[in-house]
C-alpha cells in the first residue's frame, strides 16, 4: 500500500508542478483581458444605466415626497405642551421640564393623533463669576 | 445759599471715591451669593491727598426663586 501511494504523491506531484504555472498563466491571461476589455465596457454600462434609472425616477420620486410632504403638513399640526421651570441650586441652574409633550393633531378635528411625552431634566454648571474694580473714581457733582 | 450749602458743595466738588476690592459672584441653592471686599478711598482732588479709607466686607445672598417658562406654541 505505501508503494501505491508513494506513486500517487509523486505523480501528483509532477502534475501540480507542471500544471499550476499554466493554470496561473491562464487565469491571468483571462484576468487581464476581463479587466481590460470587459471592465470598462460593463462599467460604462453600469453608469448609463445607473444616469437612466436616476433620471426617469427621480421625478417620480420627487414629486412624491412633495406631495406627500405638502399633504402631511395639511393634515397634522404639531403642538408642544408643558412648563419649563428652572431653578437656582449649588453651582448651576436646573431646568426641569413640567409636562412638556409633543402632541400630533389632525388639522381638521383637533383630535390628538398621537402623543410623545418628552422628559426634561437639565443641569447647567455655572462657575463663580469674579468682578474686579480697580481705582473706580466715583465723582460727585453738585445739582445748582 | 447756607454755609452748610457751601461746605457740601466744596466737598463733594473736591472729593472723590475711588474703590478697589474684588467681588466674587456665586451661584448657591436657591439664589445668589456675592463675597468679596471693596476698599473705599475718599480723596481730596485739590490738594491730592487721601482723606479717609474704608475697609467694605461684603457677605450678601440674594434669593431667587422658580422661575416657570412657558413653552412656545408653534403656529
Amino acid at each position: 500500500m505505501s508503494d501505491v501511494k508513494a506513486f500517487i504523491d509523486t505523480v501528483g506531484t509532477d502534475v501540480t508542478s507542471v500544471a499550476v504555472p499554466r493554470i496561473d498563466t491562464l487565469a491571468a491571461a483571462i484576468s487581464d483581458t476581463a479587466l481590460n476589455q470587459y471592465g470598462p465596457r460593463v462599467s460604462a454600462f453600469a453608469n448609463e444605466l445607473a444616469k437612466d434609472v436616476i433620471k426617469d425616477l427621480s421625478v417620480n420620486v420627487r414629486d412624491f415626497m412633495t406631495a406627500l410632504i405638502q399633504e402631511l403638513c395639511q393634515r397634522y399640526r404639531p403642538e408642544i405642551l408643558g412648563e419649563l421651570h428652572a431653578r437656582i441650586v449649588q453651582g448651576g441652574v436646573d431646568l426641569t421640564g413640567q409636562g412638556v409633550k409633543l402632541d400630533l393633531k389632525r388639522q381638521d378635528t383637533g383630535a390628538v393623533v398621537a402623543s410623545l411625552d418628552i422628559p426634561i431634566a437639565i443641569r447647567i454648571n455655572v462657575s463663580d463669576l469674579a468682578v474686579t474694580l480697580r481705582d473706580t473714581t466715583i465723582k460727585l457733582d453738585v445739582v445748582r | 445759599m447756607s454755609v452748610v450749602d457751601e461746605l457740601v458743595e466744596n466737598l463733594v466738588e473736591r472729593n472723590a471715591i475711588k474703590l478697589n476690592g474684588t467681588l466674587t459672584v456665586s451661584l448657591v441653592e436657591g439664589g445668589l451669593a456675592v463675597k468679596g471686599r471693596l476698599l473705599s478711598t475718599l480723596r481730596d482732588q485739590k490738594k491730592g491727598k487721601d482723606l479717609l479709607n474704608v475697609d467694605i466686607p461684603v457677605d450678601a445672598q440674594v434669593r431667587v426663586s422658580e422661575v416657570v417658562i412657558p413653552l412656545p406654541q408653534i403656529r
